[in-house]
C-alpha cells in the first residue's frame, strides 16, 4: 500500500504522420459531435437560478427565543464580522455585518442552542454599506423565503456521467 | 536607459540601442496573472528575465500572529482558493501535532477525499489559464467549465464552493451522506471520458505541441538546484512527492503511482499534470469503495459534546464545535505539516508559547518555490514563447506573495 513512482514512457511523445492524421480526424468528429450536442455547464443566471444542496453554507439567521447571549458565536468569528449588542432591556443579541463576513460557519457550528443556522440564498444585493449590517429583527428573517419571488425559474443541480452537470428543474 | 514608452496595445517597454529593449510583461489577469515579467530582450530573444512579485501581499504571515489559532485555518485557506483543503489540512496536521492529537480514519478517508477532488480542480484550472495563455481558448473553457464538477463535488462535501474550511483539530466538520459517492463515481466517470475529449482537442493537438515541445526545458540537476517543486518537478525526472515521502491522510492506505517524466519541457509538464488527474480518479475510486464507518472527530472532543449537539451530529451528520475550540491553547513547542498540494510541497512551521495565539506561522508555498523559474527557464527562448513557459508552471501569484 502507499505510492510509488513510475518512470512514464516517451512513447505518446513522438507521433508518426499516420497517428497524426488519425488525430486530425478524431478532432474533426468530436468537434461535429459537440456542434450537434453541446456540453453545456453555464446556465442563464438571473433568470434561472440554482438551489444550493442541503446543508449549503449561505447566509445566518438567527433564532431569536432559542438565544442566550453567550457571546460564543463573536469570539469564534475569524472576520469579526459577528459582534453582540444589548438591546434595550434585553440579553446580549448577535448581529452580523456582511461587509466582513467569509460564510465559513464557525458561529453556527460551535453555538450551543443551535440558535443559527444557514440559509440556503448566498446572492443578496446590497445598496449600502450600512445595509449590510444584519441586527436585531432583520437579522431574524430567513431570505429563503423570498428566494422563490419574482419571475424566476429553479433548478437543481445533479451531477452526470455523460453531460458533466445537469439542471432539474423544482418549479 | 532609453526613455519609457509604450508600443501597440499599451505594452510599456525601453528601447536601449537597435538590438536591445526591455519589456515589461504584465501584471494583467489571465495572462501573467497578479505579477509581471520585466524581460530583456535581443530581438526577440529574451536575454534576461526578473520577475516582480508581490503585487497581492497581504501580510498573512503576521497576522495569523494576531488570531486564534482556529481562526487561523479560515485565513491560510486564502492562500490558494481553488486548492483550499490541502492548503488548510498542512496547517491543521501541524496544529495536530502540538496538540497531540489523533484522527480516526473515517476523517482521514474524508480529508484525503477533499485533497484529491481539489488536485484535480486545481490542475484543471492551471491548465485552463495554460490554454488561455497560449491562445487555444477551448481549451480554457473545457477545462474551467468541467472543474465546475470538482467544485460542485467538493460544495456537497463541505458546504461551500471554494474556501471549504473543512478541517478542524482532531477530525472535520462534515460526514458524508452516501449518496455523495454515487454522484462522486458520476462525477470522476464524466471526468474520465473528457480526459480523452482533451487528448484528442488540446495534448495531441498539432499547434499545441509545436508551442510546447522543447519550450522552457528544466534539467533535472537544474530543477534540484532551484529547489523547484510538484509536477514541475516530477516532469523534470525527479521522484519526490510528499504523499510517498511522508504520508499522510489516507494515503499509506491506498495503491496509487505519482508519474515521473524525463523530458522537463513544457510538453512533460502538461502530460504530468494530465496523468497526475488519472491518479487521483484512481485513489478517490479505492477511498470511495474502503471507506470506514465511525466517528469523524476525536473521541476526546466528542466527549465534551452536549445532547443537543450530539443530536445534530446524528440527523445532520454535522460536527458542532466544541466551546474548547474558540480557546485552543496548544503546548508550548514548535511543530510542522507538509502536504502535497496540486502545485506541489506546502510546509508550515508552527511555533506556540501556551498562548491562544501562534507565536510564529512560516509558510512555504509551492508557487513561492517555482516563482524562481521565472529568473531562469525564459532565458534564451523567443518572446513569444514566454507565455508558454509561464503557463506551464501553473504559478498562483496569491499562493507565492501570502
Amino acid at each position: 500500500m502507499g505510492g510509488k513512482y513510475v518512470e512514464k514512457s516517451v512513447s505518446t511523445r513522438n507521433l508518426s504522420l499516420l497517428s497524426k492524421a488519425r488525430n486530425h480526424l478524431k478532432a474533426i468528429m468530436l468537434g461535429a459531435k459537440l456542434f450537434i450536442r453541446p456540453i453545456r455547464i453555464t446556465y442563464r443566471y438571473p433568470i434561472v437560478k440554482e438551489i444550493p444542496q442541503e446543508g449549503y453554507r449561505g447566509f445566518i439567521v438567527l433564532d431569536d427565543q432559542k438565544c442566550i447571549g453567550c457571546s460564543l458565536c463573536a469570539r469564534i468569528c475569524p472576520a469579526s464580522a459577528m459582534k453582540m449588542f444589548q438591546p434595550q432591556e434585553k440579553k446580549l443579541r448577535p448581529a452580523i455585518n456582511y461587509e466582513r463576513c467569509v460564510f465559513c460557519g464557525y458561529c453556527v457550528d460551535i453555538c450551543p442552542e443551535n440558535a443559527l443556522k444557514h440559509a440556503r440564498t448566498h446572492d443578496v444585493v446590497f445598496e449600502s454599506g450600512e445595509s449590510m449590517l444584519y441586527i436585531g429583527e432583520k437579522f431574524t428573517v430567513d431570505p429563503d423565503t423570498q428566494l422563490l419571488t419574482g419571475n424566476v425559474r429553479m433548478y437543481r443541480v445533479k451531477v452526470d456521467d455523460k453531460r458533466g452537470l445537469i439542471y432539474e428543474p423544482i418549479r | 536607459m532609453g526613455q519609457a514608452s509604450e508600443i501597440g496595445g499599451g505594452i510599456l517597454s525601453k528601447r536601449i540601442d537597435d538590438r536591445t529593449m526591455i519589456l515589461f510583461f504584465g501584471p494583467q489577469h489571465p495572462s501573467s496573472g497578479h505579477m509581471r515579467i520585466i524581460v530583456k530582450l535581443d530581438g526577440d530573444i529574451i536575454v534576461e528575465s526578473d520577475p516582480d512579485l508581490g503585487y497581492v501581499h497581504r501580510t498573512m504571515e503576521k497576522l495569523s500572529e494576531s488570531k486564534e489559532w482556529i481562526k487561523n485555518s479560515v485565513l491560510f485557506e486564502r492562500l490558494a482558493i481553488l486548492d483550499a483543503g490541502n492548503v488548510t489540512q498542512a496547517y491543521i496536521i501541524a496544529l495536530e501535532k502540538l496538540l497531540g492529537i489523533e484522527v480516526p480514519p473515517r476523517a482521514l478517508y474524508l480529508r484525503t477525499i477533499l485533497s484529491e477532488i481539489n488536485r484535480i480542480s486545481s490542475h484543471l484550472y492551471g491548465m485552463g489559464i495554460f490554454a488561455i495563455m497560449i491562445g487555444s481558448s477551448t481549451g480554457y473553457m473545457w477545462f474551467f467549465g468541467d472543474r465546475e464538477i470538482m467544485v460542485q463535488l467538493a460544495e456537497r462535501i463541505t458546504g461551500s464552493r471554494l474556501t471549504h474550511s473543512y478541517h478542524i483539530p482532531g477530525g472535520v466538520r462534515r460526514d458524508v451522506s452516501p449518496a455523495f459517492f454515487e454522484e462522486l463515481e458520476r462525477g470522476l466517470n464524466y471526468i474520465e471520458r473528457r480526459l480523452k475529449d482533451y487528448e484528442v482537442m488540446f495534448v495531441n493537438n498539432p499547434i499545441i505541441r509545436s508551442r510546447l515541445e522543447n519550450v522552457g526545458v528544466l534539467s533535472k540537476e537544474r530543477a534540484i538546484e532551484l529547489g523547484v517543486t510538484g509536477p514541475n518537478l516530477r516532469a523534470s525526472g525527479v521522484s519526490y512527492d510528499v504523499r510517498v515521502e511522508e504520508p499522510y491522510g489516507a494515503y499509506s492506505f491506498v495503491d496509487f503511482e505519482v508519474p515521473v517524466y524525463r523530458e522537463g519541457d513544457a510538453l512533460a509538464r502538461t502530460f504530468q499534470r494530465f496523468d497526475e488527474i488519472r491518479q487521483s480518479i484512481s485513489i478517490l475510486r479505492q477511498l470511495m469503495k474502503s471507506i470506514p464507518e465511525g466517528p469523524v472527530l476525536n473521541e476526546k472532543y466528542l466527549k465534551l459534546f452536549t445532547s443537543k449537539m450530539k443530536d445534530v451530529l446524528n440527523a445532520e451528520r454535522r460536527v458542532k464545535l466544541p466551546s474548547l475550540f474558540a480557546n485552543l491553547r496548544p503546548p508550548p513547542g514548535r511543530s510542522y505539516g507538509r502536504v502535497e498540494e496540486g502545485r506541489g510541497e506546502i510546509f508550515f512551521y508552527i511555533e506556540s508559547t501556551g498562548d491562544p495565539r501562534p507565536y510564529r506561522v512560516r509558510v512555504v508555498t509551492p508557487s513561492f518555490r517555482n516563482s524562481i523559474l521565472f529568473k531562469y527557464l525564459p532565458v534564451g527562448e523567443r518572446l513569444a514563447d514566454l507565455p508558454a513557459i509561464y503557463g506551464s508552471i501553473d504559478y498562483f501569484p496569491p499562493e507565492a506573495d501570502r
